[in-house]
């Protein structure tokens, strides 16, 4: 038990040590790399609620595809340009308030829940697997949802093509 | 520890929220709304683990898709953006107003 | 069975959707479609009309046109009786026009708009007459309205023409707003405006006095579509359309509308001896006004226009002392003989040039030798010479009205039968009979009969003119069309009924159409007395029917000057310009304001939206909080 407290502790930390990282760095390529670290402390905590697959996923996904595409799109401009930005708007201190107002909200509703915990960590593996468990749901009862994802996706590449494209 | 576990995904949220409305950097934005969106999926899995049921993992998948969706749309609009002014600073593109 | 009674009013609309939609390719077949869709529309109706012959009743519902809550108003079609009367009418003579039309209007710019307008006429007039409810009715009631009005100033660059549109549908508004305030008035109390939850409820649900308010609202509404006194000043200008429509619309179908409603509200105006007083009363009126204005109309169409008042008089006098099958039955072969007798002037005016005036007509017998034959055939009908259709009827109306204890009304229908007799022969005998009045005209013109396009509809409704009435001889000891009519419209019940002699009564209405085919006789074929000399005379009278009692120019005066004067000084001027445009300034003003006080919000700045997001985020969990909290 204390060791899972140690590991969540450390695994929390990174997830927001990073986020923080991200908003109060001036050069967006640290900020990309405090990024990856906070998606690691996430996936690790993943890794703690027995989604494996998940967590894998979002090492792959985030902090690897997500991140590059968004490294890349840096290496695309002028460094000057993009790493000289102030760091705030003028009126910042409005959006810091706001933030924190959520943050109250959502600590306070967090701390409310309710929930049945009898099944804590069961039904999250068939014969040991987590992927097993995800691709029958996913196959089953989200095969629609699935195939409107890839639909998703297309249009947004085709989105994103179509605005580099055009001019302003 | 479930509430531990939401204060983390609660605190991604804000922190994402924050820097979204705070940061000038267009590319820092984009990087604060992944935060968001993560801190998001996290209250799923946390959800799916204590509720014993896999479909918070599959909507995990779905969010994924969603962010992976956003973050390229909204490239592609630092991208323009960038090559019509030679600028990532959002107080530049203020065409919502006219 | 559902789907061909639904047929019966779908033909005519697909009819009016081709010429309407297609009127530039359809040009010349335009009336053929037309035609043809109506004589579909009445083998459609053939085999529904027998059932209900055989007792049967149709009542289809298609669908919930309106739903509101606890009160449905469906769309539902009735076979009835009634309605089959006049569904046979409606289908039959409407046929007949399409077809005459087709010879008559041949050649006119607006063919296919003419038919468009008459197809739609004739389904409106369907879901008048078949709609199951007040208010599909009421529907039906609006579209032979807008009909009638299109189809008056079909010839719309003539300025008489489309005023008198104008005014037949200003006119017909007075009287639709009581019709609707009747239907409303049904409404708050019946709960439902369907003749099925309505009539067999009367005597639980209206007393007397709510009766006579609902009675009189609906007979204003039968008083503007039927053109009773006062609100009969339109019809006489509706003769400015084309002559079918005269007599399709403004003789045998649409004006008697007002009599359908009547009895078909039959129940309702059993309770209220006043409103049935007022029916009856308004009918005798105009039936005698009317025909004295008649009397010295030189104008062929104007003469048979206030013969159809007359004649509409008659009508309202049948269903007001409570005899409606007489009413009914009269409106049947009014049909005949009325759409005939203008489809004859029509024959006579297409060979005549459009000229109208009977000063330039005569001996065009020769001419025109089977209009000649079937306008006497028609004049004898009208004028109550057994054995033609027109005498059973009116024979039933009077001999009703006496029984049912309206010893006036009766004199004043016999004397109007008198004046009905003359001023047919009148017209037929300076018409038809006689010299030609100027020399050479018809050789000019090429005066000829009528193409058999036109002739054959009008032999059928000659025929029907002279078999028509004699569904209401007596077999085996009832009247037919009474027993058949007193399914659905019950003959009033009157305590101390008087009964008189049927022959004297038959006798007496006969004597009074031989005295006046006799003194037409005297006045235009003998000339034993000129018409002159009867005119110098009654000089003061004379002038007054002449100009049909000054009406038009009392409207002229008292109502459409002191209108025109509120509405410009008053209306527009004040209302208008110093208050409404004032007001809708005053809000154009206040929106503005409003709009930069939020345009003010719209910095550009995407931050600065996201600040309002957050906002609205945390509103709503705040909300949530409170909530579970």
């Amino acid at each position: 038990m204390i060791v899972e407290i140690i590991v969540f502790a450390i695994l929390a930390a990174m997830a927001v040590g990073g986020g923080l990282g991200i908003i109060v760095t001036k050069n967006p390529f640290r900020a990309a790399m405090w990024m990856v670290l906070s998606f690691i402390g996430s996936a690790g905590i993943f890794v703690m609620l027995d989604a494996v697959f998940i967590a894998m996923l979002q090492l792959i996904v985030y902090a690897g595809a997500i991140t590059v595409m968004i490294v890349i799109a840096m290496y695309t401009m002028d460094r000057l340009t993009i790493a000289s930005l102030g760091r705030f708007n003028n009126q910042g201190y409005f959006g810091a308030l706001f933030g924190l107002g959520i943050l109250l909200d959502f600590i306070v509703i967090a701390s409310k829940l309710r929930i049945n915990t009898t099944f804590a960590g069961k039904n999250l593996s068939i014969a040991g697997s987590n992927v097993k468990a995800i691709s029958d749901v996913l196959f089953k009862s989200y095969l629609l949802p699935f195939e409107i994802t890839a639909i998703v996706l297309l249009i947004a590449l085709f989105g994103a093509v179509a605005l580099t494209k055009k001019d302003l | 520890m479930l509430a531990a576990y939401m204060f983390v995904s609660v605190l991604l949220f804000a922190i994402g929220a924050t820097g979204a409305m705070i940061r000038r950097n267009f590319l820092i934005v984009l990087m604060s709304l992944e935060l968001m969106i993560n801190g998001a999926g996290m209250a799923l899995i946390v959800m799916s683990y204590y509720i014993g049921n896999i479909s918070g993992q599959v909507m995990f998948l779905f969010v994924a898709a969603v962010a992976a969706s956003e973050t390229a749309v909204g490239l592609a609009i630092v991208a323009m953006m960038y090559k019509n002014k030679k600028s990532v600073d959002i107080n530049d593109f203020t065409t919502l107003r006219k | 069975m559902k789907t061909l009674v639904l047929l019966i009013i779908i033909w005519p609309l697909i009819g009016f959707i081709i010429n309407g939609l297609f009127g530039k390719w359809t040009k010349n077949y335009a009336g053929v479609i037309a035609a043809s869709a109506l004589g579909l529309s009445f083998l459609s109706a053939v085999y529904p009309i027998w059932q209900v012959i055989l007792g049967n009743i149709y009542d289809y519902v298609y669908f919930m046109w309106m739903p509101f809550g606890k009160f449905n108003i469906p769309f539902g079609l009735r076979i009835d009786s009634l309605s089959a009367v006049m569904l046979f009418v409606v289908t039959f003579v409407s046929w007949m026009i399409h077809i005459y039309s087709n010879g008559y209007m041949k050649g006119d710019p607006g063919y296919a708009r003419y038919f468009t307008y008459l197809n739609l006429f004739v389904f409106s007039m369907l879901l008048l007459i078949l709609g199951d409810n007040y208010l599909l009715m009421f529907v039906g009631w609006e579209g032979v309205g807008l009909c009638s009005y299109l189809l008056i100033g079909f010839w719309y660059d003539k300025k008489t023409a489309s005023d008198a549109g104008e005014k037949a549908f200003v006119v017909n508004r007075i009287g639709d707003a009581g019709f609707i305030i009747g239907v409303l008035f049904i409404l708050l109390n019946f709960h439902s405006v369907t003749y099925a939850d309505v009539f067999p409820f009367v005597h639980q649900v209206l007393t007397p006095q709510t009766a006579t308010i609902i009675g009189l609202a609906l007979f204003l509404g039968a008083m503007g579509k039927s053109a009773q006194f006062p609100l009969y000043i339109w019809l006489t200008d509706a003769m400015e359309g084309p002559t079918p429509v005269s007599s399709l619309i403004h003789a045998a179908t649409m004006v008697t509308a007002g009599v359908y409603m009547v009895a078909r509200s039959n129940a309702i105006y059993d309770l209220s001896p006043i409103a049935m007083e007022v029916v009856a009363s308004v009918g005798a009126f105009t039936a005698f006004y009317a025909a004295t204005m008649a009397l010295t109309h030189k104008d062929i169409k104007r003469i048979l226009a206030y013969s159809t008042l007359s004649q509409l008089g008659y009508m309202f006098i049948g269903v007001g002392v409570g005899v409606y099958w007489a009413g009914i039955f009269h409106l049947m072969t009014h049909a005949f003989f009325k759409g005939l007798l203008f489809l004859g002037a029509g024959a006579v005016m297409h060979s005549m040039r459009g000229l109208l005036s009977t000063d330039l007509m005569g001996g065009l017998r020769k001419k025109m030798p089977q209009t000649a034959i079937l306008m006497v055939i028609a004049s004898l009908a009208i004028g109550g010479i057994p054995p033609f259709a027109g005498f059973f009827s009116k024979d039933a109306i009077l001999a009703g009205a006496l029984e049912m204890g309206h010893p006036i009304i009766w004199i004043v229908g016999e004397i109007t039968a008198f004046m009905t007799a003359f001023y047919m022969f009148r017209f037929v005998f300076s018409v038809f009979y006689g010299e030609e009045k100027v020399p050479n005209l018809y050789h000019e013109l090429h005066t000829h009969e009528a193409p058999k396009v036109m002739t054959i509809p009008m032999w059928v409704l000659g025929v029907l003119s002279i078999i028509g009435g004699w569904v209401g001889l007596h077999f085996s000891g009832e009247i037919p069309i009474e027993a058949f009519i007193a399914r659905t419209a019950p003959t009033l019940e009157v305590a101390g009924e008087a009964h008189y002699s049927e022959a004297l009564l038959m006798g007496i209405s006969v004597c009074m159409g031989l005295l006046g085919i006799f003194t037409a006789w005297v006045i235009y074929i003998k000339k034993w007395i000129t018409a002159q000399s009867v005119a110098n005379t009654f000089k003061p009278i004379y002038t007054l029917l002449a100009n049909t009692y000054y009406v038009d120019e009392f409207v002229y005066f008292f109502i459409v000057k002191p209108f025109w004067w509120v509405s410009e000084y008053f209306l527009w001027k004040i209302v208008d310009v110093k208050i409404i445009d004032a007001g809708v300034d005053l809000f154009g003003w206040i929106s503005k304001r409003i709009g930069w006080l939020f345009r003010t919000l719209q910095t550009g700045f995407v931050s600065h939206y996201a600040y309002w997001v957050s906002i609205g985020v945390m509103l709503l969990t705040t909300w949530y909080l409170i909530r579970i909290i």
